[in-house]
């Protein structure tokens, strides 16, 4: 059997564990952190100005117009969205099947998971005609008849899967938190600190029976989220494979969309984590190489899923002899647009690929840049599928390219600003690494091979 | 007793009363001892209680003086006008004179709003369809642009804008010319004139007054009538009979596009393209791509100088090589035909096609029709052109057949060419110190005829200059006196376009601002200088005098008392009179004057020739102003906004060119800065421009839209040269964005707009279709009463857009402005999809209107999250805007992408380019930012019609009404009705071989479905559109 590296690296006595993971909590935080907080602070403000003038103007403040109804906001949502599932699959999946070296990234990944879903959120909101009515959208009684909400429209199918996951998501998180909570609570030195964290602790005291609640919950709640890590952009994907617009209505779409979210859902934790390590350097034990070198393998794989998919789409689409189809896809190749499309293929495909070499998956410069190399190809594949297809259909009077407006630069941009700013305010109260979950894996009290449960 | 004592106790105030009784109460009387208003003899210069009646109803005017329509009233009428049903239609009869086409019209309108102009079909000369510049005719009478008062100039200046300008009232104007009129005689330049009052009054107002009345329009085409009078004697202007046309030869002309009266050829030329047997054949030389190039069978690209070559050679091959007709042995006829030997060959034209043209003519003779001429066709031998057509009907023994040069020709055609120069002649001779022009923009539409200069001696001279006009254009700011006029919804008047058919035009709002036509003006000023003929100076208003020459005039007499005032009223209630209401019957053929053939003669031109044409929204520009036909996609290159440089594929390759290259067009001594558009099709030697754009002071949606090319207008001894114009370009560095409102050109060999040859289709009705097998897991939709079907005859289509413009008044679309047409941001409801097919050079053209299909399997239905689109009853696909979120996936997977989204607010009414409120269709909701609209097939119309229907208690049936794009279809492309009814038309139509519906295979059972184009083409070698898709 293969002796695998240490989980957590440095010799950690449990103490050690709890005063690395709570110093960022408890210590003022320096100027590097206030830099980038004010950075991205500032990018938000930015980005609820644009909102407003999207609001107040109108959608032709973007680039879609006829026939391009969707552009910079739907493959915006469904590139955040995409990439909170990353989030998910590490906490939930690879916890149902036991996989310990996921104790070290999966707070991180999961706070990643709520913060992308929330500003994923944001995006079908704003995309539509008349943002104040879009509580329509849920089915809730009125005095218009009633008045219900369409069940056939993929739309709607969106909008409970995204709230769905929402929900779970959150939740899930903040059960993972409390004992964690309940670890601050105890240590801190002043009232407010201690009230407010014991508020969040739920007043979790640490004895055998809150054990054992809290993990046939967060058991439950695993097996919970599992199904929403497929089924959430399956129904996102929906919303184009339903359609029968040609390069939209296609069967592959839902494992290509998990696939692919997954993919860019990894590719953001990398770049998260990378930086976190260079952030706060006693993580660099908990979050260790090896950690990035198993999900560096996963961008890899999931990649070359994509990669398949991309290929396989080309493959129908000449083998089903739908005319329209061949054309929707030799025009992503080859049409006007087609720099969005060989963009998309040589960001997700080809540059992966570098990670063939063991050498390139554990240097933390090679795996930054290609992490965010992937997700500049992730969101231009949302692009392809969303605008290619639309600029070209059926009737080819109708066609017309696209093009960017200052709007659809400022709400891509404005986003990583309200992500980053959630996510740095996280790293600073909440504890990035679940201490309850590392501290099983540290190798204390297992001296000389003696294996206790 | 009793009244001594009542004296005696009597008290008094002071000596005076008590002394001097009668003096001291006269005095009392007076409440003020002392009144301003006293005169020095002791009496009130106005008297108290006159005074205070005086305020009282001075402080009443003021109060009410500026109010128009009380706004805040909640019940608009509280004693309700006997006609009128609040939010129901009136309609009105009446007649526009669009300059140089005239229409019948119905005009609707709303609680006194003309909001929609309607074909009168009771007019035997042209009973469907309007033009797109008639349509959109009703919104500039609410132009916000339009003159509203007098102005006179109060300050002198070189430079004509920064003359000062005061407000006016009509009195004084009226004084200011009567005294002019009294030292002089004046000059007068009107616009055409179709009217017979207007013509009777202005000739006896000349006759009062002295001095000349001239008649002048820039885009008249004069060398008709003087090619008549030389071929055959009488200067008459014929109307071509398409309809009894089988075989079409066309040089040049645009008689389906931008020809006068093109609504009413079109219609007669489409009576003779049904399908089958005895469908017409219709062979086209031109240089530039028109519309109905584009609708021809057999289209040979030639430029517009070698015209008269095509003509003189076509008459040779017949008359001289192959020895037909009774022309074959005329020696003149022979010499003058021999030079054009050779013609096919000089011009590149296949020698064979040539000959076959030449042969079937002859073979169709006395059921054919040669015509030439529009504006781009204007060049130095234009008028041998004519001559040279006149010759070849009369060769063919289509005089007096398909040519009707007596019956109902056109004798509304007042303006000719050579007026303007006589004019200007007038106005160097120093004889006048008057000059009136009404409603013509001599200095933007004749800036090198010399007029400016003219105009300035006159002023120079002591000349007094009235420009009466709509707008405040670029001839009034030269003028010493601006009158406005009234607007022709606002005004009686009357038409003879055809000879011996008289129309009625009807006001149907009183003047919205202080604005008199200058017929009303002529009466006016008749009796205040009290000179002319008693009908002239005892006439007090237009309507009586218009009155007066039916009576008198029209009707000579026939009618008086009881029966003329009964003959008023219904002329009223049809708005049409034709005195003879047979117009179809033959004429005898005149005989040609082959001297005639002598004076023919041909350009011979090398190198580029620019030719500057109209296109069919814009025309001269005149209506610039007009933000529909601005944004009116050109029915032939679909551009809109803008006027550009057209030059052929071949050409813009070897010069290096693409859509939105910038030139420098040298003609002459002038050179222009343009954009480039490739148009296909055009001849490679040719350069297209079009005119009427580049206004300077047209209004705010004019200024400053496009180039101004009547700059380059040459005059040859007075006549206007717009073609065959030497020219060359050179390439700038530089880019400009045309706003185009069609993405892709070809069909890409699917099956759109579906297309065979008369011969295929004679083997097999539904050639070129290609069925499919479809296989449905879903029932289908029940539909109990109603069913509302739409068939679109693509044979009768011909591609000129009336019905968007249609669409667009009745349905409130806005208009979004350059800008946001660049972004594809267009709002038309319906569009004409344009694609080409076959070479580059010389394409197949094909036109399909689209507009929402109203889908059985409509897949927008289903995507809409909030239930915003749904499906009625009756089949149509219903837009709910209230409930509409603005999500966009119902365009999105809409196949034919027919759905229009508000990405911003359009109705504001915060820009010039807005619809005018007033404008708006009270029964169609006027949408909000945010809100996906479509066809909704006219609902409101067909809401009307059921409850009309339900009223009488029967069900609605053709013919009960017409939704608004076939009413305005001038060929009837366009059919509507009820499926459900087997005897309706669209039903019979839906069984037609020919009928398809678009995009088939995708099984959502469109509800508008498509009859297939029938090219009588003999040749197979072009690719036709729909037979390469299976």
């Amino acid at each position: 059997m293969i002796k695998r590296n240490l989980l957590v690296t440095g010799d950690k006595s449990f103490k050690d564990v709890t005063d690395d993971i709570c110093e960022p909590l408890e210590t003022m935080p320096g100027k590097p952190w206030f830099l980038m907080f004010g950075a991205a602070k500032t990018t938000l403000l930015f980005y609820v100005g644009v909102l407003f003038y999207i609001g107040y103007t109108g959608m032709g403040t973007m680039g879609v117009s006829h026939p391009i109804g969707w552009g910079t906001d739907i493959v915006t949502f469904v590139f955040w969205i995409g990439i909170g599932h990353a989030g998910t699959l590490i906490s939930a999946i690879l916890f149902l099947f036991r996989q310990k070296w996921r104790t070290g990234i999966a707070r991180a990944a999961e706070a990643m998971t709520v913060f992308a879903v929330m500003t994923a959120g944001i995006f079908p909101l704003m995309h539509t005609g008349r943002p104040w009515l879009a509580f329509w959208l849920f089915p809730y009684p009125n005095q218009r008849g009633p008045l219900w909400v369409n069940f056939r429209s993929p739309l709607l199918w969106d909008v409970f899967a995204v709230s769905t996951y929402a929900t779970v998501s959150i939740t899930f998180w903040y059960v993972g938190l409390i004992p964690d909570f309940a670890t601050i609570r105890d240590r801190a030195k002043n009232t407010l600190r201690k009230n407010i964290y014991g508020a969040l602790s739920m007043g979790w005291r640490g004895t055998n029976r809150n054990w054992r609640h809290y993990e046939m919950v967060y058991l439950l709640l695993a097996g919970l989220s599992t199904p929403l890590v497929l089924s959430v952009h399956t129904i996102v994907s929906f919303d184009f494979a339903v359609a029968n617009l040609p390069g939209w209505h296609t069967t592959i779409f839902p494992p290509y969309f998990v696939a692919g979210a997954i993919f860019s859902g990894f590719a953001m934790v990398v770049t998260l984590m990378t930086l976190v390590r260079i952030g706060f350097p006693q993580i660099k034990d908990y979050i260790t190489l090896d950690h990035l070198e198993v999900m560096n393998k996963i961008i890899m794989t999931t990649g070359m899923m994509v990669g398949y998919a991309y290929g396989s789409e080309f493959f129908i689409a000449w083998y089903s002899g739908v005319e329209l189809e061949k054309f929707a896809f030799v025009n992503r190749a080859f049409g006007p647009m087609a720099w969005s499309y060989w963009i998309m293929v040589s960001c997700n495909v080809i540059f992966p690929q570098i990670f063939w070499f063991k050498k390139a998956r554990r240097s933390l410069p090679v795996m930054f840049v290609i992490s965010i190399i992937v997700n500049i190809g992730m969101w231009f594949e949302r692009f392809v599928i969303t605008v290619t297809s639309l600029h070209a259909d059926f009737l080819p009077a109708n066609w017309d390219v696209f093009h960017f407006k200052f709007a659809d630069f400022g709400v891509i941009i404005g986003s990583f600003g309200m992500f980053f700013t959630l996510f740095l305010l996280f790293l600073r109260t909440f504890p990035m690494v679940s201490m309850s979950e590392v501290k099983p894996c540290l190798e204390v009290g297992r001296d000389g091979g003696k294996h206790h449960g | 007793m009793k009244d001594n004592q009542v004296n005696q106790n009597k008290h008094w105030k002071s000596i005076e009363q008590l002394e001097n009784e009668a003096r001291f109460n006269e005095l009392a009387e007076q409440e003020f001892q002392s009144s301003p208003l006293r005169t020095e003899a002791g009496n009130d210069g106005v008297a108290r209680r006159d005074f205070l009646k005086l305020m009282g109803a001075s402080l009443a005017m003021s109060a009410t003086a500026c109010v128009r329509r009380p706004v805040e009233k909640i019940v608009p009428y509280a004693k309700r006008p006997e006609d009128l049903t609040i939010g129901v239609p009136n309609f009105y009869a009446s007649s526009l004179s669009d300059e140089l086409s005239g229409y019948g019209l119905v005009v609707r309108t709303r609680e006194g709003r003309p909001i929609k102009l309607e074909a009168n079909t009771e007019n035997p000369a042209s009973p469907q369809g309007l033009s797109t510049r008639a349509q959109a005719h009703c919104i500039s009478l609410y132009d916000m642009d339009r003159m509203k008062e007098p102005k006179r100039r109060i300050s002198e200046g070189e430079d004509f804008h920064q003359r000062k300008w005061d407000l006016r009232s009509w009195e004084k104007a009226d004084d200011e010319i009567v005294a002019l009129l009294g030292q002089g005689a004046p000059l007068i330049l009107t616009n055409n004139i179709a009217s017979p009052s207007k013509k009777s009054l202005l000739g006896e107002f000349v006759q009062a007054f002295g001095g000349e009345a001239y008649s002048w329009n820039p885009l008249v085409d004069t060398c008709v009538e003087r090619a008549q009078e030389m071929s055959y004697g009488k200067a008459v202007r014929p109307r071509y009979r398409f309809e009894k046309a089988q075989y079409v030869l066309n040089v040049g002309s645009d008689f389906l596009g931008t020809d006068p009266n093109a609504h009413e050829y079109a219609g007669a030329y489409i009576k003779a393209r049904k399908a089958g047997e005895g469908m017409s054949r219709h062979v086209c030389f031109e240089s530039l791509l028109s519309i109905t190039g584009m609708n021809a069978d057999d289209r040979i690209r030639v430029k517009s100088s070698q015209y008269v070559d095509v003509l003189m050679g076509l008459a040779h091959e017949i008359v001289v090589k192959n020895g037909n007709s009774r022309y074959a042995s005329n020696s003149i006829v022979k010499s003058a035909l021999s030079p054009y030997a050779g013609v096919a060959a000089n011009l590149g034209i296949d020698a064979a096609l040539f000959s076959e043209i030449a042969k079937d003519l002859w073979e169709m003779r006395g059921k054919s029709l040669v015509v030439t001429g529009s504006v781009s066709a204007m060049t130095k031998s234009h008028e041998s052109a004519y001559i040279a057509a006149n010759f070849l009907n009369s060769v063919l023994e289509n005089d007096g057949v398909s040519v009707d040069y007596a019956k109902a020709n056109y004798t509304g055609i007042s303006a000719n060419q050579m007026e303007l120069a006589k004019f200007i002649e007038k106005l160097n001779s120093g004889a006048h110190k008057l000059a009136i022009i009404e409603n013509v923009n001599i200095a933007y539409h004749a800036p090198n005829s010399g007029f400016k200069e003219a105009l300035n001696k006159f002023v120079d001279n002591g000349g007094f200059v009235v420009y009466m006009g709509l707008y405040e254009d670029e001839t009034a700011r030269m003028s010493d006196l601006i009158l406005p006029i009234d607007h022709s919804l606002e005004m009686w008047g009357d038409s003879e376009f055809h000879k011996g058919v008289f129309s009625l035009q009807q006001p149907t709002i009183r003047p919205l601002h202080k604005t008199r036509s200058f017929e009303q003006s002529m009466l006016n000023w008749a009796y205040m200088a009290e000179k002319g003929s008693s009908r002239l100076q005892n006439t007090e208003k237009y309507h009586d005098y218009v009155k007066a020459i039916w009576k008198e005039d029209v009707l000579r007499n026939t009618k008086s008392g009881k029966a003329f005032e009964d003959f008023w009223f219904e002329l009223l209630q049809s708005g049409v009179y034709a005195k003879n209401k047979d117009l179809d019957s033959t004429l005898p053929a005149r005989s040609f004057k082959t001297a005639a053939l002598g004076s023919v003669e041909s350009a011979k031109l090398s190198g580029y020739e620019l030719e500057l044409y109209v296109k069919s929204g814009i025309g001269d520009g005149t209506y610039a102003n007009i933000a529909w036909l601005q944004e009116f996609p050109d029915p032939v290159s679909k551009v809109v906004w803008d006027n550009y440089l057209t030059v052929s594929k071949a050409t813009a390759d070897k010069m290096g060119l693409k859509e939105g290259s910038v030139v420098e067009l040298t003609v002459g001594a002038k050179k222009l800065e343009l954009p480039v558009y490739v148009q296909v099709g055009q001849h490679d030697d040719v350069f297209g421009l079009a005119l009427g754009y580049g206004r300077t002071s047209g209004g705010r949606v004019a200024n400053g839209v496009g180039i101004d090319a009547f700059g380059l207008v040459e005059y040859v001894d007075g006549m206007p040269v717009f073609a065959g114009l030497s020219a060359e370009i050179k390439k700038l560095d530089k880019k400009y964005a045309l706003a185009n409102t069609q993405g892709h050109n070809t069909m890409m060999g699917r099956q759109i707009a579906v297309e065979a040859t008369l011969e295929s289709y004679k083997k097999d009705p539904s050639a070129g279709i290609h069925k499919h097998k479809i296989f449905s897991a879903w029932s289908k939709h029940e539909y109990k009463s109603y069913k509302w079907g739409m068939s679109v005859d693509l044979n009768s289509c011909i591609g000129c857009g009336s019905c968007i413009v249609a669409c667009q008044a009745e349905n409130n679309i806005p208009v979004v402005g350059k800008k946001f047409v660049l972004e594809g941001r267009e709002m038309h409801w319906m569009r004409i999809d344009r694609y080409y097919s076959g070479t580059m050079d010389n394409p197949d053209s094909h036109f399909i209107p689209v507009m929402c299909q109203h889908c059985d399997n409509a897949p927008c239905e289903t995507v809409c999250p909030v239930v915003a689109t749904t499906h009625s009853e009756e089949g149509i696909n219903e837009m709910t805007y209230n409930r509409g979120g603005g999500t966009r996936y119902c365009s999105n997977n809409c196949p034919y992408k027919v759905r229009r989204f508000n990405w911003f607010a359009y109705t504001n009414g915060d820009r010039p380019e807005d619809t005018p409120k007033e404008a708006y269709n009270p029964r169609v909701t006027v949408r909000s930012r945010g809100v996906m609209e479509k066809c909704t097939f006219c609902i409101q119309r067909i809401k009307d019609a059921k409850d009309t229907a339900k009223n009488n208690g029967t069900t609605v049936k053709d013919g009960d009404f017409k939704v608004a794009c076939e009413e305005g279809c001038p060929t009837n492309a366009i059919i509507f009705g009820d499926m459900n009814n087997p005897e309706s038309k669209v039903s019979k139509l839906f069984k037609d071989a020919r009928t398809y519906s678009l995009l088939e295979e995708y099984n959502a059972v469109p509800n508008v479905r498509y009859m297939s184009k029938i090219r009588n083409a003999k040749r197979e070698t072009k690719h036709h559109g729909g037979e390469g898709h299976h």
